[in-house]
């Protein structure tokens, strides 16, 4: 049996009303099934809702029930963009009936305290975590970049879970809490690869072939240069649970539990696999599925960009147009778009006919296909994998960009 | 003749149906449509079949952090299985379960995907954790 504090008994109870111990009794179940000894206090959590209208059955019940969150907590895309939405509109339409629904379902984790980022990397905008902080989070790309670069401590929590971990500000100790299941468990030497000319896509390429090889197991990466920027530490934690089940990597010296390899390891000698850049090309020829080269659609920013990124498109944009048979979305997040808009970056991709767009997600639920794109040309495995309904060119952002400008996907 | 497993009940109620076992894990976004309970994922073992008002074994669960919702989705439109018996809890497949209250069982003392085949008649109960197995007659 779980150990509770006298105040998480209270919430089990019912004291803290009806939603506060409905979210304790599903905690207390997902501890009895991992044989968990107690709970502990989230830092975090992170929430989405939307893809099923039955949702809205329990949020009002949390709501009525007295649901608050209790731990800091953030919200998910939740696929509007204001500045944009009949352009963009969502993967279920882009009338203003869908646009009232999507507000509406948006309304219920704003009313139970979320903070209406909209974004998926959160860990840039304010969701600060540290060393061993406990969180739970929605989106395994930043569940793997919390694990693996900010030493945080989250399992790959289902959308319930988030909530529950919301309103009580608990979470049950096991997995990935534990020192225990934190030690790597695959050395992945890629020291073969040049990774000077190494591209943006090189390294979701990379990061998608170790997330097939690992599988389950947390890999050690040797080999990577020595500094990594945060946008290479981003790409690489990306796909890792989507092609594999990765929850967390090591790369000593960068990890924070992990100062050397022995640190990353335990002391234990572990399989090593090799990999090259005949893995990374064979990555790239997964991904791409599209057999024409005329992209309908590009898309940019899946995880959402970083303030270098978008400065990056905005700058190889600057007196150039885009083909009129393509659509150029760069996706990032409401507040870096704020900057972007005092920057002079945002005029300098929509002068170009591109998009800035914020709040929408480029993976599971992209409206690119009910926009009428057919054919996506992307930078992200993420996006290539989980955007419904479309063939897929894959290569780098300079690819993506020179594919946008000239109609033709010139990429690898 | 019948066969009596014993395992862990998670979520209780009683429930019982035809079985329909997958050895692949199933992903309930993406992989089952919600409005039909057929299993839709290409390639997978049992693509084409419908898992709804059946007992669902599988070993566990897989997908997207979303599958809690699909499950109470399912299970709002009648297509949800009638119980589910897992291998081995994990959180995901679980917690739907909790939402959609659909009785819940894992850790066997006999491995579920050896004695328990499609079609055989199961009862479940939850409460005790206990599963009967009445074997279809071998045609």
């Amino acid at each position: 049996m779980v150990y509770l504090t006298k105040e998480e008994e209270r919430m089990l109870n019912g004291e803290y009303g009806p939603a506060t111990q409905e979210a304790m009794r599903i905690l207390v179940k997902i501890a009895e099934a991992y044989d968990a000894k107690r709970m502990v206090q989230a830092k975090s959590a992170h929430v989405a809702a939307g893809l099923f209208l039955e949702e809205i059955e329990w949020y009002e019940r949390l709501l009525q029930g007295g649901a608050k969150f209790r731990c800091f907590t953030t919200r998910h895309p939740w696929g509007i963009d204001y500045d944009h939405f009949e352009e963009v509109g969502t993967l279920y339409g882009n009338t203003p009936e869908i646009k009232q629904l999507g507000e509406m379902i948006f309304s219920y984790s704003l009313k139970m305290g979320a903070i209406p980022m909209g974004t998926c990397i959160q860990y840039l905008l304010g969701d600060f975590l540290m060393p061993r902080d406990a969180f739970s989070w929605t989106g395994s790309a930043g569940v793997v970049f919390a694990n693996s670069v900010l030493g945080a401590r989250g399992n790959m929590d289902g959308a319930v879970t988030n909530y529950c971990v919301a309103i009580t500000g608990r979470i049950p100790e096991y997995g990935m809490l534990l020192d225990e299941n934190r030690r790597g468990q695959v050395l992945v030497d890629c020291s073969k690869i040049d990774f000077d000319k190494f591209t943006d896509a090189d390294w979701g390429a990379l990061a998608w072939h170790v997330g097939k090889v690992a599988g389950d197991q947390i890999p050690v990466f040797l080999g990577l240069p020595k500094r990594m920027t945060l946008e290479q530490l981003k790409l690489l934690a990306s796909p890792l649970h989507v092609s594999g089940a990765v929850p967390m990597f090591h790369i000593p010296g960068i990890t924070p539990e992990a100062p050397s390899l022995e640190a990353a390891t335990g002391g234990d000698r572990l399989e090593k696999i090799w990999v090259d850049v005949r893995d990374v090309k064979a990555a790239y020829d997964e991904m791409t599925t599209a057999g024409e080269d005329k992209p309908d659609i590009v898309c940019i920013g899946c995880p959402h960009l970083t303030y270098t990124e978008i400065r990056e498109i905005a700058e190889y944009l600057e007196g150039k147009k885009v083909h009129p048979d393509v659509k150029l979305w760069v996706g990032t997040s409401y507040q870096i778009k704020v900057i972007a808009n005092r920057a002079g970056w945002t005029e300098k991709i929509e002068r170009a006919g591109g998009l800035l767009v914020t709040n929408i997600c480029m993976g599971p639920g992209n409206p690119a296909s009910a926009r009428g794109a057919r054919v996506i040309a992307t930078n992200s495995p993420r996006c290539a994998y989980y955007a419904p309904g479309v063939k897929v060119l894959f290569g780098s952002t300079k690819d993506c960009l020179e594919a946008a400008i000239s109609g033709k996907w010139r990429g690898r | 003749m019948s066969i009596i497993l014993r395992g862990r009940g998670l979520v209780k109620g009683k429930a019982e149906g035809e079985a329909i076992v997958s050895r692949q894990p199933i992903s309930f976004v993406g992989g089952v449509d919600p409005s039909t309970g057929v299993v839709i994922e290409r390639g997978h073992e049992l693509e084409g079949q419908s898992i709804r008002g059946k007992v669902l074994v599988f070993p566990y669960g897989k997908g997207t952090t979303y599958n809690p919702f699909a499950l109470f989705a399912m299970k709002r439109r009648g297509t949800a299985p009638a119980a589910i018996i897992n291998v081995k809890a994990e959180e995901i497949v679980l917690t739907g379960a909790i939402l959609a209250e659909i009785p819940f069982i894992d850790r066997l003392d006999k491995s579920p995907l050896e004695v328990i085949e499609s079609g055989d008649f199961v009862r479940v109960d939850g409460e005790t954790g206990t599963v009967e197995v009445i074997k279809k007659k071998k045609s």
